[in-house]
């Protein structure tokens, strides 16, 4: 645990896997979420750090704007990833929320700035994500087509595939 | 504790701003890529290149090849509200028109305020028309003649998304189609067509009001219900005399009425792809519109169509492209009714059938072909015609 913690900072400190400035706001948002998710536990974070192995290692590139493990009473409860992937016209926001043995507990909009393809918060469609743990996915097929939103469902998919992939990969 | 979580807090945003100024340094072309993301300007377009080739009967037939659509597409994020979202569009090579130029401006998450040059919400394609998108080579006729598609015009209002209850509204008001602006626009072999401002120094003599409702609450569905209500606009209102009743007369039988209502819907679940597409316009005033502009308006105006695929790729998780074989029934009929003593023209009555195939490489990129058979009521065989063709959007 310490060592995948100790890769990912490395990995994120290095530039390998862009990290993007936090804002308040989305920190906010996610701690709401969380709340849902991990009813009344009192969760603390702590900033993964990485090595340099996964750096180049790491040939699917996702954007992410900060990974951390969940702990409650140091016990894990899982692992929170902040994505950012593309729309059609912008980049959206959003939390992926991984089981301690990584697979998808969560996945939650924060933000969706565009006028087009907004449909992909909803929590009906984004429910398919859960469980998920690491087996090829793919739009359309083990995960329902959302009309109108094409570029952003499509981005999701594959940035989840991308991320969870990589997970379990520095978890090894 | 809580102090220790801040401190952690406080290194961490410090480490992720030290990490910014790395990333400034070396970076792979796909970082690079990753890195555009923060940028502003977002560019992004689509393309769609022809080959038509009429076939049959017994005369020849050139076939036509076409770069039908050349559109750049350019996002501009001003702050974190306001963004403005253009189209460049060159048609046929060298038609340079704009399809969107609009300020997206967000008041509430659920409440956008939008002004510009907009895409009227009619129908599945005027708002959705990249050409990986949609099966065929070309756009279907009912969108092109009844809808009539790529629909655009100046105007404001609101646009948003309710998420919990899976609902997006638009509501804008717009200048309306030209009925007369020195000559007359409107007639029966195009509909209201021509009557088209796209944003070229439109005039308006009232405005008209556009409004669509869409549902995606239902996985894999998403149905439209559109209304869009005006009169159409005349160049014999500028600079009328209110108290010239005479002249007052004649702008009024330059311009007609339009109610025009539609419903869409598009479903997709494992592979299977179905669209169904309903629009009815009913024209006010085309009698005394025919007399003063002696032309054959409609009174009536309708169309529909039917569509169906299956992506034969579905099954295959090791093939991310998709092989989708389609076909789609389609009817429209600029003389649905006509009034006064214009007689329906049975030309006008079209039936088409598309059947084809489309090789979706990526979400981005399509090979397409297919086989149109067309008749109007008054012919009494289909002509076909055979379409190939490339689409793409990035």
């Amino acid at each position: 645990m310490k060592i995948f913690a100790a890769l990912l900072t490395i990995l994120i400190l290095s530039g390998a896997i862009p990290v993007q400035e936090m804002s308040p706001s989305l920190w906010k948002k996610a701690n709401k979420k969380l709340d849902l998710i991990f009813k009344d536990q009192i969760i603390t974070k702590r900033s993964l750090e990485l090595s340099e192995a996964e750096l180049t290692n790491n040939r699917k590139q996702f954007v992410t704007k900060g990974i951390y493990q969940l702990f409650c009473s140091n016990v894990s409860l899982g692992y929170l990833v902040f994505m950012t992937s593309m729309g059609r016209y912008e980049s959206f926001e959003y939390i992926i929320v991984y089981s301690p043995e990584l697979s998808v507990k969560s996945i939650d909009i924060l933000e969706y700035n565009s006028s087009h393809g907004g449909e992909i918060a909803s929590q009906k469609w984004l429910k398919q994500f859960v469980g998920y743990d690491g087996k090829p996915l793919k739009y359309g097929s083990d995960i329902d087509a959302v009309s109108g939103a094409t570029y952003s469902a499509t981005s999701l998919v594959k940035d989840v595939e991308s991320v969870t992939l990589f997970m379990k990969k520095i978890e090894k | 504790m809580r102090l220790l979580i801040l401190l952690i807090a406080a290194v961490l945003s410090f480490t992720t701003a030290f990490a910014q100024e790395e990333l400034t340094g070396s970076k792979n072309s796909s970082e690079r890529l990753m890195q555009d993301e923060k940028s502003p300007l977002t560019i992004g377009g689509y393309a769609q290149i022809d080959f038509n080739q009429p076939t049959g009967g017994g005369s020849y037939h050139n076939g036509t090849l076409d770069v039908h659509r050349m559109v750049l597409l350019f996002n501009y994020k001003f702050n974190d509200r306001a963004q403005f979202v253009t189209e460049i569009e060159l048609e046929h090579v060298n038609e340079v028109t704009i399809e969107q130029a609009f300020l997206n401006y967000r008041i509430l998450p659920w409440l956008n305020f939008r002004g510009g040059l907009m895409l009227i919400p009619m129908g599945i394609i005027n708002e959705n028309h990249e050409p990986p998108t949609y099966n065929g080579v070309e756009r279907p006729n009912v969108d092109n003649k009844i809808v009539p598609t790529t629909w655009r015009e100046l105007g404001a209002g609101f646009t948003g998304v309710f998420n919990s209850a899976s609902v997006k509204y638009q509501v804008y008001v717009v200048n309306g189609f030209k009925s007369y602006a020195g000559v007359t626009h409107l007639n029966g072999t195009n509909g209201l067509r021509n009557g088209r401002q796209k944003g070229i120094e439109s005039f308006m003599s009232t405005p008209n009001l556009t409004t669509k409702i869409e549902y995606f609450g239902l996985p894999g569905l998403k149905v439209g219900l559109s209304g869009y209500f005006g009169n159409t606009q005349s160049t014999l209102y500028n600079n009328l005399d209110k108290e010239n009743a005479a002249g007052k007369a004649k702008a009024d039988s330059s311009v007609v009425g339009v109610t025009m209502l539609g419903v869409d819907a598009r479903y997709a679940k494992k592979g299977l792809e179905f669209r169904a597409q309903y629009v009815m316009t009913y024209i006010e005033n085309s009698a005394q519109y025919n007399i003063f502009s002696k032309n054959d308006l409609g009174s009536q105006l309708s169309g529909w169509y039917v569509e169906a695929g299956y992506n034969l790729f579905q099954t295959k998780s090791e093939i991310r492209s998709q092989l989708v074989p389609f076909v789609r029934y389609e009817q429209y009929d600029t003389h649905d009714k006509t009034a006064g003593n214009l007689l329906r023209n049975s030309t006008y009555e079209k039936t088409e059938i598309t059947a084809g195939i489309g090789w979706r490489i990526t979400h981005e990129l399509a090979l397409k072909g297919d086989y149109q058979w067309r008749k109007s009521a008054a012919d009494s065989r289909y002509s076909g015609q055979i379409n190939l063709g490339i689409g793409i959007m990035f």
